[in-house]
């Protein structure tokens, strides 16, 4: 039986999110269960320039995870604070760095991702 | 001859790199394009620039001429989020362990607001010690300085980094004086004034001897 478009665009993630050609390494950890989740997913890197009204021009790089949510056993809700951490760029074996998630995530509830964007985390 | 609002800038920038103690930095130029990361932390930053100058016209055409100068000290604070990474990317770390990690974050707003304010306090401090009525010139340059606002803008919380910037206000008055571009050395006096007190008879005046 073929399965509905909106059912065979969330199976397409596997390949469009999750692929080798488009999918990177992610790892969460919950802060409700303190587990942590290896998932492949993609990471956009952007830079944001900000020009408040005092005229200042400042560079913030705007890192956003997308997840596919049927990959994750345990799925964040608003509100909580993940740690997740991604490659420092999109090549292979790049270290990863720490970031958590403080601003509202996105929820793809029509094709079933989530978007996380990303706070640096430092050490406390 | 320089324009005194030129020094009494140069002065400012002076006084605040001395004065800051590596709590912040000081810059005398708008920057371009530099990065959320550049401003985190210490590196907060506060940029000093000339913004306005008004000139009394009910003045001498031939000068001095009153000078009210307005300096724009604009601050820029960058924060990330504060969590024990040393218990969460440690592999031998336990859920329940991780789980505390979270939960004691400090947010990246929160840093930033009170980094700020911080912030603000030592610079208003700093400029309105009264030692530094002058602002580091010599006595008299400049007279009447003033913050006259304080004024936070909304955070940026978009991005890896809370960005959030602001500004206070500074305003004083020196008077400047024009000599044009090849100045004309005045002439010289040269005498003795003698003050000259007779108790006998309660005059007192003052005996000229000009050469």
């Amino acid at each position: 039986m073929v399965a509905n478009l909106r059912k065979r665009a969330e199976q397409d993630l596997a390949v469009t999110l999750e692929g080798p050609d488009w999918g990177m390494p992610i790892e969460l950890v919950s802060p409700t269960t303190g587990q942590e989740y290896s998932v492949n997913g993609q990471v956009i890197y952007k830079t944001l320039e900000t020009d408040p009204t005092t005229g200042v021009r400042i560079l913030v790089e705007k890192p956003v995870v997308t997840v596919r949510l049927s990959s994750l056993s345990e799925k964040p809700n608003p509100g909580e604070t993940w740690l997740v951490r991604i490659p420092r760029a999109p090549e292979a074996d790049e270290p990863k760095d720490n970031y958590v998630t403080e601003i509202a995530h996105e929820h793809g509830r029509s094709i079933g991702f989530i978007r996380l964007p990303l706070t640096k985390a430092g050490q406390s | 001859m320089t324009m005194k609002f030129r020094t009494v800038k140069s002065s400012l920038v002076n006084l605040l790199e001395a004065e800051a103690a590596g709590r912040f930095r000081t810059f005398a130029s708008q920057t371009q394009g530099k990065s959320a990361a550049d401003f985190s932390g210490t590196n907060r930053t506060v940029r000093v620039f000339y913004s306005n100058g008004d000139f009394d016209k009910n003045r001498s055409v031939r000068g001095p001429y009153g000078h009210d100068l307005t300096f724009d000290l604009e601050f820029i604070v960058a924060e990330n989020a504060l969590v024990d990474l040393t218990v969460l990317n440690d592999p031998n770390a336990t859920p329940a362990q991780k789980m505390s990690a979270l939960a004691a974050k400090a947010n990246a707003s929160d840093l930033a607001d009170d980094s700020w304010d911080e912030f603000a306090d030592i610079i208003f401090q700093i400029i309105m010690d009264a030692r530094n009525i002058d602002l580091g010139l010599a006595d008299y340059t400049v007279s009447s300085r003033w913050v006259t606002n304080i004024q936070k803008n909304d955070i940026e919380p978009v991005g890896e980094y809370v960005v959030l910037t602001g500004k206070m206000v500074l305003t004083a008055h020196v008077e400047e004086i024009v000599s044009g571009e090849t100045p004309v050395a005045g002439d010289k006096i040269v005498g003795t004034v003698t003050i000259k007190d007779d108790p006998n008879t309660n005059n007192t005046g003052v005996e000229n001897d000009l050469s």
